[in-house]
């Protein structure tokens, strides 16, 4: 392992949430009669809190009988109160630093996760997928890109070059990381979700979320993966949020038999006419946090 | 297999001439083993009575299960004497705190800290040991008992522990609040809740499957309760629910609220009889009382 990547896998440890979920938690919590609910939707909108309370319930310490997929299932084992407190920890001490120039507190980076977590859990309901696994769709939208926001908690300013760098060069973010970070979000992802025992539908989507180039052991969780990989590439057509791609990812030919569809536009007239009204309201929630 | 409710007052201490018949202790219970073995459910204030009644055996050995750490099942412990007399063996289980990632001993570390009180833990005298549990963990006491956990639903991490000693059992749920739904039926999110809720607390039925007694944190009426919601505690007609779903054979009601006077709990028993006369399936219903000694 490169001393970059150990410095991004160590420096993961103490990983921040981004600043518009920590206010926005912080604000539900100063209110005791606040409703579970609501401070269940802020955990679902940042991969950080929701990547803590996952790896815990999958630490050795809980050893479940089935591995946690989801911020519910979290709460169900641990209570809303000790998931509310294990999310305050995590923005106690910073929040994630500037994304890009075009991204500052980084805002779009927060609404790309977050829009691909939605937009997965309607492509796995789209496929009548159960009603969990639903859930499981929205955590591996959101979490896909836990990779980025390591490298940019560990190195925010060679981070913040190298997007800005792909943008330039228009080449791909990830030959950009490699080129100038010596490592990829990818590798980033797939190692953090190795090290903190995720359940394998993590590593994949964290470790790969163009073409799987990773051995996937079950059907439903390649189902999944198709969900997060099209999700991904949905949600940066759309333009919602920043990626640091300087082009969104083609559609890949899995998803594309999956959903029996040629191009992402036929895909997108399959999600729900909600959907443009509930990014809406996702951009509204992040943005007054 | 015997039990002793030390302490069956819930959050804090209630004393006065309307406790006086159930107790204003809060949460201890002592159980011995056909061994004569020692183990006591939590530390709350009922345990400095109960450590009066230890004198004529020391040197003890004793197997404190904590359920959670708050105040009211914990405040009793600085105050159990065996604690400052050599020779004695505490043993002292309990959870982690995920939250701040703590072991058993960094959590109780607070409560011997000089601002709070004027010993410090090494300055004991008895051996104590500090066992962090894991959920499913089951721990031997003696030759014939073993002591099992469950997580139950509270604000903090909190173990149900079921006891088993030559086929007679005990369950004490701690405090435990049954789960509910956080969504509404028509929004997203509801289905997987539910379905991993029902899965919990299958386990938690299954868990107490068949048990001789059932002690339940049971600190409201089913009135009371929509104004107490995620309080962590449980209700009457709840716990008689319980019970039956895991054929408990004897109910015994305790962490009573503290403002409930002595009568009030009398009648909040008869009134409960009335809805659920004796038949099949139903279990013997009572209301834990401070001194009552139960033999299995």
């Amino acid at each position: 392992m490169g001393d970059t990547l150990k410095q991004v896998i160590l420096e993961a440890e103490t990983l921040p949430p981004f600043t518009s979920s920590a206010r926005k938690i912080t604000a539900l919590a100063s209110n005791i009669d606040c409703a579970p609910a609501d401070i269940v939707r802020v955990i679902e909108t940042d991969p950080t809190m929701t990547v803590a309370l996952i790896r815990l319930l999958n630490s050795d310490y809980f050893s479940m009988e089935t591995p946690c997929y989801t911020v519910s299932e979290a709460v169900v084992t641990l209570g809303i109160t000790t998931v509310k407190n294990i999310a305050l920890k995590t923005g106690e001490r910073r929040t994630l630093p500037t994304f890009t120039d075009a991204d500052p507190g980084a805002l779009g980076l927060h609404m790309h996760c977050a829009g691909t977590g939605m937009i997965a859990r309607h492509l796995a309901r789209f496929l009548a997928l159960p009603p969990r696994v639903q859930d499981q769709a929205l955590s591996a939208g959101l979490m896909h890109d836990l990779g980025k926001i390591a490298l940019l908690n560990a190195m925010p300013a060679q981070y913040s070059s190298a997007v800005q760098k792909a943008k330039e060069q228009g080449v791909s973010l990830d030959v950009s990381e490699r080129t100038h970070l010596d490592c990829d979000h990818s590798q980033v992802g797939q190692m953090l979700s190795e090290a903190w025992n995720l359940p394998e539908i993590f590593t994949i989507t964290m470790g790969d979320h163009y073409e799987s180039t990773l051995s996937i052991s079950d059907e439903r969780t390649f189902a999944l993966f198709d969900c997060v990989t099209a999700a991904n590439t949905i949600i940066q057509r759309k333009g919602f949020g920043t990626s640091g791609d300087p082009e969104p990812p083609k559609l890949t030919e899995s998803a594309k038999t999956r959903f029996g569809i040629s191009s992402s536009e036929a895909l997108e007239k399959k999600l729900p006419p909600t959907l443009v009204e509930e990014l809406n309201q996702l951009q509204e929630m992040l943005h007054h946090a | 297999m015997k039990l002793t409710f030390r302490g069956v007052r819930g959050s804090i201490p209630a004393p006065g001439p309307k406790t006086v018949r159930y107790g204003g202790n809060t949460t201890c219970i002592e159980i011995r083993t056909d061994d004569n073995d020692l183990i006591i459910l939590d530390a709350g204030t009922g345990i400095f009575p109960l450590a009066h009644t230890l004198f004529p055996e020391l040197p003890i050995t004793a197997h404190v299960f904590i359920t959670h750490t708050h105040w009211d099942h914990i405040q009793g412990l600085p105050f159990f004497i065996p604690l400052f007399i050599p020779g004695n063996t505490v043993h002292l289980y309990g959870a982690r705190d995920p939250v701040y990632d703590r072991d058993l001993q960094e959590i109780m570390a607070q409560q011997w800290q000089h601002t709070y009180y004027p010993v410090r833990d090494a300055e004991l005298k008895a051996h104590l040991h500090y066992h962090t549990l894991r959920e499913g963990e089951t721990i031997p006491v003696g030759e014939n008992t073993t002591v099992t956990n469950i997580f139950m639903n509270h604000p903090v991490l909190n173990f149900g522990y079921r006891i088993e000693c030559n086929g007679k059992s005990i369950f004490f749920t701690g405090d435990h609040e049954h789960l509910l739904n956080i969504f509404q039926p028509d929004e997203l999110g509801y289905e997987g809740f539910q379905l991993a809720m029902d899965e919990k607390s299958r386990r938690i039925i299954d868990f107490i499957k068949g048990v001789d007694i059932l002690i339940a944190d049971t600190s409201y009426t089913e009135d009371e309760y929509p104004e107490r919601i995620g309080w962590g505690h449980g209700t009457y007609d709840k716990n008689v629910a319980l019970a039956r779903e895991a054929g408990a054979k004897q109910l015994y009601f305790t962490h009573h609220e503290p403002t409930r006077s002595d009568d009030d709990l009398d009648t909040l028993l008869e009134e409960l009889k009335g809805r659920y006369p004796a038949e099949e399936g139903m279990p013997i219903c009572h209301l834990a009382r401070e001194g009552e000694l139960i033999e299995l």
